[in-house]
């Protein structure tokens, strides 16, 4: 059992999986400053909720779940201004250190994962981040057999918004 | 996995959003120790209040009818601070559950919060209307009626915050249920 109290724990653990939070954030989020705000939603629920965490699951997985869990609750609150923003600014100044193909791509891919369907993309976000679907399963609240179904799905449909391009 | 995934797997973790770690830490530090404020400021609010009413109900309310109002009104405070903290602590715990269970603590929570404004109205209403009774039967009989005309005023003003909140609640409660259950159905 694993459990963090104390804030050099907490800042260990943030600084390891910082990156993972904030490819989650990007996930649900185009807008800089919101998702910045998402980022900092995202970790200050992991702070409360580490005080709890029993080990049940991987670390990875359990804080994949808290950061999912809260952009859902961003998307609920933010859904119609989310329908109006499309920008990808710190996107592009994050790549924009020398365009290259890799580069390209990356933005392709999150501009098509943000065309999916919010179902469709937790389930291919958490492939991408290298979960197995029991995992997907645990984080999301589906059976396995759902996650097959969303995984296949949102493949079909992300090939298809690429293939627009 | 194929090689098309691998190569969106690469693309997935080359997108990832720059992040500065220390100041993430700082602002986390700062909004926690915000929050906690916050919620042991509504406990420390709610109890004055009440410490307020009670001494205001011991030392200042000489008729029954105004004994009668502090003692309803001296445990309301408290009351509501002790709830709004155990709802903040329930909203913590609710960050640890899954996506579904999420929706689904959503959704029942927007009917609780529904009922709750609903009662809440028809409670104001009815205080609303007890004062204003008693102000127009002082007023009828002659007795000093400021310090109930005051109250009305108060009770006023909470009818007016809780019929505006009730309405936009109300309004917005099947675009809300609908957005809900758009994340939770799979088509």
């Amino acid at each position: 059992m694993i459990r963090v109290t104390n804030s050099k724990e907490f800042s260990r653990i943030l600084s390891k999986y910082a990156p993972l939070v904030a490819r989650v954030a990007a996930t649900y989020e185009a807008d800089a400053m919101h998702r910045q705000d998402l980022i900092q939603d995202i970790s200050l629920a992991l702070w409360r909720a580490l005080e709890t965490f029993r080990g049940d699951a991987s670390l990875k997985t359990f804080i994949a779940k808290v950061a999912h869990n809260r952009a859902v609750d961003h998307v609920l609150k933010e859904t119609r201004r989310h329908d109006r923003l499309q920008c990808d600014e710190s996107l592009h100044e994050v790549l924009s250190s020398g365009h290259n193909d890799t580069q390209d791509k990356a933005l392709d891919l999150m501009t098509a994962m943000r065309r999916l369907n919010v179902r469709y993309r937790q389930v291919i976000a958490l492939q991408l981040e290298g979960f197995t679907h029991g995992e997907i399963a645990q984080t999301l609240g589906l059976s396995e057999a759902a996650v097959s179904q969303r995984a296949h799905r949102a493949r079909h449909e992300l090939e298809t918004i690429m293939g627009q391009k | 996995m194929d090689s098309q995934f691998n190569e969106w797997q690469q693309a997935f973790k080359k997108a990832t959003p720059k992040i500065d770690v220390d100041a993430l830490i700082a602002q986390v530090n700062q909004s926690r120790r915000a929050e906690k404020l916050k919620a042991w400021a509504d406990l420390v609010i709610g109890f004055a209040v009440s410490c307020l009413c009670l001494f205001m109900l011991l030392t200042h309310a000489s008729e029954i009818g105004e004994k009668i109002l502090f003692a309803l009104l001296t445990p309301i405070p408290l009351s509501v601070g002790v709830w709004a903290f155990m709802l903040r602590k329930k909203q913590w715990r609710t960050s640890t559950l899954d996506v579904e269970s999420l929706l689904a603590y959503k959704h029942l929570a927007l009917q609780v919060q529904m009922r709750y404004w609903w009662v809440n109205l028809l409670g104001v209403t009815a205080l609303f209307t007890a004062v204003l009774g008693i102000l127009l039967t002082r007023l009828a009989l002659g007795m000093s009626w400021h310090l109930w005309l005051a109250q009305l005023g108060v009770f006023a003003a909470i009818l007016g915050v809780v019929i505006i909140k009730y309405t936009h609640i109300k309004r917005n409660f099947p675009r809300r249920l609908e957005e809900i259950e758009r994340l939770r159905t799979d088509e």
